[in-house]
């Protein structure tokens, strides 16, 4: 192997760049340490301490966790959607890029365009008074450059992408007169005008019916497939993410607790926060048994235990999990646990 | 067995204007035609889509809105529509929960007054003895000493619905109607109400109708399960059979269309094309024809009824009475 990458030493760089991405695939996004802390005018309050991600090209990525963990925070930080009372630290690399501060102009290239994402109310994300085609064509101007009949013919492709019925009609419509499955259409649509490299949908079906909710489901699993670009799928649902999601990611009170592949972590939860989530959810293929409640409720991040942010509410508390914040650790092949009992 | 509460042709309209500017009024059919029984200790799930009328049910169950044609009867008697003595008299033994707890308590009273109040609506007992039962009632729904007096915006999510569920029990009610009382919460806090809402059930012999989408939820806590459909119910069964074997096109749909962790991903999911229609143009025959797959001449003309197929199970589709 030696030999062969020296017999490159010579060659272009770009021969070499092409090796490397073979030999060593490189994350499309990689985030670490990011912190958020918000400022109430009094006191900093963090929210977020200290998260490590990396999602590779073409991946789905499933965050899940209660209200609160910071599943949604980490892409509001990622994108400076947060606002001037939010202080972020932490670096992101894109596609080996470093994106400088997390904040102002470098990132208006990024969100929207090669970062795309999508939210839960689609008709408060849409502007009431403009149309639907306006809005696509918006968007397509800004990030594609596309002007007039162009742009038009563009969003109505768009449209017919994310299988609108009658999308010539829809074009001129507006968000009001669009149910709110076509609506989340819409802002879907939107997000691919600028061809994004990750979409980032954050609980894009949870005030969805749930026959609309497997439409939304499917389409995008569909268009991962064709384009394939990368997803980042936000849900407080365990059985949504497993739907469409490779890879597994569970956040409690601002920290990652554990990841890995899906299949395995819905098969083999590790830490006691995810077997307790898994056990909390009522399951229609077994007959009903009475469900395993954790007992107590999400900490308020001014109040934060000292340790293990999960430590009030574990049954396998031990003293040491008062005094160590657990850091990840992977017990099997991609799969990572931050907790002190598994570990041991 | 004598039914607690029983709903006989319930139905509700409301006049609308139709759709574009010039259109001819038109009559919105939130509930349009639908009859049962619930009997004491027992839970009747109501599930549905936005839109089909579950929570209009609620409304007419407990006679906050009147309905336009057929009645509700409550231990034999019917239920008023209006707001007179009769109607509070009954009204003490029926009790409402709903989806956001913050909404439904008052934002300036604490927890114990909350709970206390409706004894002194109803004028029973003196202030200590209020305070005594209030207190009483809390800790057996599972709140500790220190939040009693706490305001709702100092409680969580949970303890605040732990709270609507103590002022709903203190005068001692027979039914509670309870509308997505669970939705609202985290996972792991859904578990701790439905939990707590079958201990009480047990120990007060109290009645539930169940309303929720989410089907999961529907089947841990109930005896029977109605599906709702566009203001009619369209199958109605005991919620194994029901969920482990739909027999309705659209049950169908809706039990494949649950996500689950453990689902085996072999298992086609059906998925259903467009929206389901608004209930003010309901369409003509079967009110699922347009999205079902199975659909029929008969189908797009005439409208099935609710029939028994056996064993308890009541479905409204003609693809199974031709079987």
């Amino acid at each position: 192997m030696n030999a062969v990458l020296s017999s490159f030493r010579d060659a272009d760089e770009l021969a070499r760049e092409s090796l490397r991405l073979v030999t060593t695939p490189e994350p499309l996004v990689c985030i670490r340490d990011l912190r958020v802390a918000f400022d109430d005018g009094l006191v900093e309050v963090p929210v977020l301490h200290g998260v490590d991600m990396d999602i590779r090209r073409g991946e789905a990525l499933g965050i899940v966790g209660e209200s609160g963990c910071g599943k949604s925070v980490t892409w509001l930080a990622v994108l400076g959607l947060l606002g001037r009372r939010a202080r972020v630290s932490g670096s992101m690399h894109l596609a080996g890029e470093p994106v400088h501060g997390l904040s102002g102009d470098a990132l208006a290239r990024i969100r929207g365009k090669r970062i795309a994402m999508i939210f839960q109310d689609p008709s408060s994300a849409l502007n009431p008074v403009l149309r639907v085609g306006r809005q696509l064509t918006e968007a397509l101007a800004l990030h594609r450059g596309l002007q007039g009949a162009a742009a038009r013919a563009e969003a109505l492709r768009l449209l017919e992408r994310v299988h609108i019925p009658s999308a010539k009609q829809r074009l001129d419509a507006y968000p009001h007169e669009l149910s709110g499955g076509m609506n989340q259409r819409v802002m879907i649509a939107m997000a691919l005008a600028g061809e994004p490299d990750l979409l980032v949908a954050d609980e894009p079906t949870t005030a969805l019916d749930a026959t609309i909710q497997a439409q939304i489901l499917e389409l995008l699993t569909e268009i991962r497939n064709d384009t394939g670009m990368a997803m980042v799928l936000i849900s407080h649902d365990l059985g949504v993410i497993a739907e469409v999601c490779e890879r597994v990611m569970v956040m409690y009170a601002g920290r990652m607790v554990e990841q890995a592949e899906s299949r395995r972590l819905f098969s083999h939860p590790q830490h006691p926060y995810t077997q307790g989530l898994l056990a909390a959810l009522p399951d229609l293929a077994r007959p009903p048994v009475r469900l395993s409640a954790i007992a107590g409720s999400v900490p308020e991040p001014r109040r934060m235990p000292a340790g293990c942010g999960f430590g009030p509410r574990c049954e396998r508390f031990q003293p040491s999990c008062g005094l160590v914040t657990p850091v990840p650790l992977e017990v099997a092949s991609r799969h990572h646990v931050a907790c002190l009992q598994v570990a041991a | 067995m004598t039914a607690l509460l029983e709903v006989r042709d319930l139905a509700r309209h409301y006049p609308v204007r139709g759709a574009g500017l010039w259109s001819t009024p038109a009559t919105l059919r939130a509930v349009d035609g639908i009859s049962f029984t619930l009997a004491p200790g027992r839970t009747l799930g109501l599930v549905g889509e936005s839109g089909c009328g579950k929570s209009t049910t609620a409304r007419l169950a407990l006679g906050l809105l009147p309905p336009t044609t057929g009645e509700v009867r409550f231990k034999g008697a019917p239920v008023p529509a209006q707001r007179n003595g009769a109607w509070r008299t009954l009204r003490r033994q029926m009790q409402m929960v709903y989806q956001d707890p913050l909404a439904a308590l008052d934002r300036r009273l604490s927890a114990v007054e909350q709970v206390a109040e409706p004894l002194k609506v109803f004028d029973e007992g003196d202030p200590a003895q209020r305070l005594e039962r209030a207190r009483a009632l809390m800790a057996s729904v599972g709140l500790a000493p220190h939040l009693f007096t706490r305001y709702p915006h100092e409680l969580s999510g949970g303890q605040r619905q732990r709270v609507v569920l103590a002022r709903a029990l203190i005068m001692s009610p027979a039914l509670l109607v309870c509308d997505e009382p669970v939705s609202a919460l985290d996972v792991s806090v859904q578990a701790q109400v439905i939990n707590l809402l079958q201990d009480l059930q047990a120990e007060r012999q109290l009645a539930f109708l169940f309303i929720s989408h989410d089907l999961k939820v529907v089947r841990q806590v109930s005896h029977e399960v109605a599906v709702m459909y566009l203001g009619r119910i369209v199958e109605q069964g005991a919620p194994e059979e029901l969920f482990q074997r739909p027999l309705h096109p659209y049950t169908q749909a809706l039990v494949s269309a649950i996500p689950s962790p453990w689902r085996d991903a072999s298992e086609r999911r059906i998925v259903l094309q467009g929206d389901p229609p608004s209930p003010a143009q309901v369409p003509p025959g079967c009110s699922f024809h347009p999205r079902c797959a199975h659909a029929t001449a008969l189908c797009r003309e005439q409208r099935p009824q609710l029939a028994d197929v056996g064993s308890g199970r009541r479905v409204a589709c003609h693809l199974l009475k031709a079987d």
